[in-house]
């Protein structure tokens, strides 16, 4: 067993080795992805062990960068595709959704796209609007592409192997925030793969049943240890993967604790969380719930430059514990 | 404002009846009437009687044709009343509601026509989350009866359990004896109402002695005068003498009011009878009465003076054509109230005075 602690950075990278390892046909193309290391210091030394036709900078042209990796596709690669933020998957719009999406319904099941785009979403590093958005909802209505969101280091690496594997498109989404901190659990060395589409209960509680994503699993992980200090106990539920999502844990763990709470850093209008609201409010959990369902999200702008805004835009510890707090004492 | 409307109908005055003769009507259409204002007589193979109005209001129409012969429930007239009225005559075949529609189907002239007030049962919405629903569901409780908590007037889970406990308790299976056999009582006086009858009262100064031999006194002296009075020990089926007297004790049980029946208990001897009557009283109070005593009476009596009542109206019960109470002694002069009731059709007034005479002497 190992109690190796990474970061999130560490843990993708050592994936992406592993699998730079284990097949031939994966290779990785991005912006400053090779000599550079990547934006965020992700691929680091990959280019040195694996070279520049394995670890391919590429032009400043995210439409070509996805265009080029969905072509490789169909001549049997596995490409990695980095893009540095994911507020430039607009540029790479229609080869995402058009064609990666697409093309194995298009010619019958005949061909496949195993893709993975790699994107560093979200809020909190002072990069302003065009820089910090949570776009998971875009993808996730798009049938086709499967959709991850990793949590921690010990999920980003697990997650990844599998997404490479995967033989659909695989949009995977990571926080930025999350890159450099240590995560809560250690990284096993070698493969190990999370299956996709499988949810994770990371605590259980009697009181609130709470379903958040990516930097918001550990937001909502502290939130509830300073309640567990007032008695109030939540479970915390981490889908992983948003398309395909497991509901199964979210529905059993309503019947004990009767109460629901989402947290996304997206905005709340149309935000992919609503999904899981819908899900309960229309599938088997509805009769257990004793509370409406209480939803935190990030509000309804562009995410402001003032950090002091940038952080009042997105829910945060305390805003977490308040809304909770609120549910479980307003609704027994 | 008279505001609601309200049939009049045909009376139910005794279990058997199923119609009546309407004898007269005394009001007008237009009329004012109080409650309490006779309104019309009716009368059966038994009874005549006269028919109060429930309530204050004005005579809006009549439907009964005098001399006719009406069914029970069949409604006479329509009155405008001020206040709503409750109907809770239990054995009336068809409901007021019914009546009404019946005789006020809308006609072109009637042009200052109050509307009728329908008092619709509103189903409000109540809110409540899905937890509780579920739980009030199940539970059988009303959510109309809870009082919400919980954020913009919704019932929480919380409310629905928490009614539970101030929810009233089930009936318990005593209770509910209690009210069956309340009900059976109940039922049987009414079968007796429309029985003419009459009812005499005499003080008595026989205290003592029967005080100290419980009701047994009582009984085996009133059983004698019934023995020898063969035109009251009769069958009231089909008036064939009875070659026995059974006399119904009302006391007290478990279940409420009993009657054993002692059957000719001035056949034994005095000890015997008090013996008798103490232990069917234990009995009594357990709910055990023995089975060969629970029918074959042909009065009965209401011993009342070991209690501090000092007279009650002795009801006829079915097949009885006496009944007799005792009360307790009076407590400046000693002596105590009893009280005969008769069947006319089987011992007029004279003959009754006659019997509570008899009785009185021999006590």
């Amino acid at each position: 067993m190992s109690d190796r602690m990474l970061t999130m950075s560490e843990a993708l990278r050592e994936a992406m080795s592993i699998a730079l390892e284990e097949r031939p046909e994966v290779f990785i193309l991005g912006e400053d992805i090779g000599i550079y290391g990547g934006a965020f210091g992700v691929t680091g030394d990959l280019y040195h062990r694996f070279g520049k036709e394995r670890i391919r900078d590429t032009p400043i042209s995210e439409l070509g960068i996805v265009g080029a990796a969905v072509g490789a596709t169909l001549s049997g690669m596995r490409p990695i595709v980095e893009i540095q933020f994911s507020d430039f998957t607009a540029q790479a719009m229609d080869q995402i959704v058009n064609q990666a999406a697409k093309i194995h319904f298009m010619v019958g099941g005949g061909l496949h796209v195993p893709l993975v785009l790699r994107a560093a979403g979200g809020s909190g590093t002072g990069a302003a609007a065009q820089h910090s958005q949570s776009l998971e909802g875009w993808f996730a209505n798009v049938p086709g592409l499967k959709v991850v969101i990793p949590s921690s280091p010990y999920e980003a690496k697990g997650l990844l192997l599998s997404s490479i594997d995967d033989p659909n498109p695989v949009i995977f989404i990571e926080h930025k925030l999350l890159y450099k901190i240590p995560g809560r659990e250690p990284v096993p060395e070698g493969a190990y793969r999370i299956p996709l589409g499988v949810s994770r209960v990371l605590r259980e509680g009697k009181d609130l049943t709470v379903v958040a994503t990516g930097i918001m699993v550990s937001r909502v992980l502290s939130a509830a240890d300073e309640l567990d200090k007032d008695g109030v106990t939540l479970t915390v539920i981490d889908p992983r993967t948003i398309s395909p999502l497991d509901m199964d844990p979210v529905y059993a763990s309503l019947e004990k604790t009767g109460r629901l709470m989402v947290v996304q850093e997206a905005p709340e209008h149309g935000g992919f969380l609503n999904e899981v609201i819908a899900k309960v409010a229309t599938g088997p959990a509805l009769g257990h719930l004793i509370a409406p369902v209480a939803r935190l999200a990030g509000m309804n702008i562009p995410i402001p430059y003032a950090p002091q805004l940038e952080k009042a835009a997105v829910p945060q510890i305390p805003d977490i514990v308040k809304a909770a707090r609120e549910v479980v004492a307003n609704w027994r | 404002m008279n505001k609601f409307e309200y049939a009049v109908i045909m009376p139910k005055m005794s279990m058997t009846m199923e119609e009546g003769e309407l004898l007269s009507i005394r009001v007008n259409v237009g009329d004012a009437v109080k409650s309490g204002d006779i309104l019309f007589d009716v009368a059966t193979d038994k009874i005549d009687m006269e028919v109060e109005s429930p309530a204050d209001g004005v005579v809006k129409e009549i439907v009964g044709q005098i001399g006719s012969t009406m069914a029970v429930g069949a409604p006479v007239l329509v009155l405008f009343t001020e206040t709503q009225v409750m109907s809770f005559d239990f054995n009336t075949p068809s409901t007021p509601e019914a009546a009404i529609e019946e005789v006020i189907a809308p006609e072109a002239d009637q042009v200052a026509a109050p509307e009728p007030v329908i008092v619709p049962v509103v189903e409000k919405t109540v809110m409540a989350v899905p937890k509780a629903r579920a739980l009030a569901e199940h539970r059988g409780i009303n959510l109309q009866d809870i009082a919400p908590t919980g954020p913009y007037g919704t019932i929480t889970y919380e409310d629905v359990n928490k009614s539970l406990g101030a929810a009233p308790q089930p009936v318990s299976g005593l209770e509910s004896r209690k009210a069956a056999n309340r009900k059976k009582v109940a039922q049987a006086l009414e079968m007796t109402r429309g029985i003419p009858q009459i009812t005499l009262s005499r003080f008595s100064s026989h205290t003592t002695t029967s005080l100290a031999q419980g009701s047994a006194h009582i009984v085996s002296t009133w059983a004698r005068i019934v023995r020898k009075n063969t035109h009251i020990n009769l069958s009231t089926h089909d008036e064939s003498a009875h070659d026995f007297v059974g006399v119904g004790l009302i006391m007290e049980s478990k279940y409420g009011l009993a009657i054993p029946v002692f059957r000719d208990p001035d056949l034994s001897p005095g000890a015997h009878l008090q013996e008798w009557i103490q232990t069917t009283r234990v009995q009594a109070a357990e709910g055990k009465v023995p089975v060969q005593m629970l029918s074959g009476a042909t009065t009965s009596i209401f011993d009342l003076s070991h209690r501090k009542i000092a007279s009650a109206i002795p009801m006829l019960l079915p097949s009885h054509t006496t009944a007799l109470s005792v009360g307790a002694p009076h407590a400046s002069f000693g002596e105590s109230e009893i009280n005969l009731t008769v069947d006319l059709r089987y011992c007029d007034a004279l003959e009754a005075a006659s019997l509570l005479d008899q009785l009185i002497d021999a006590l």
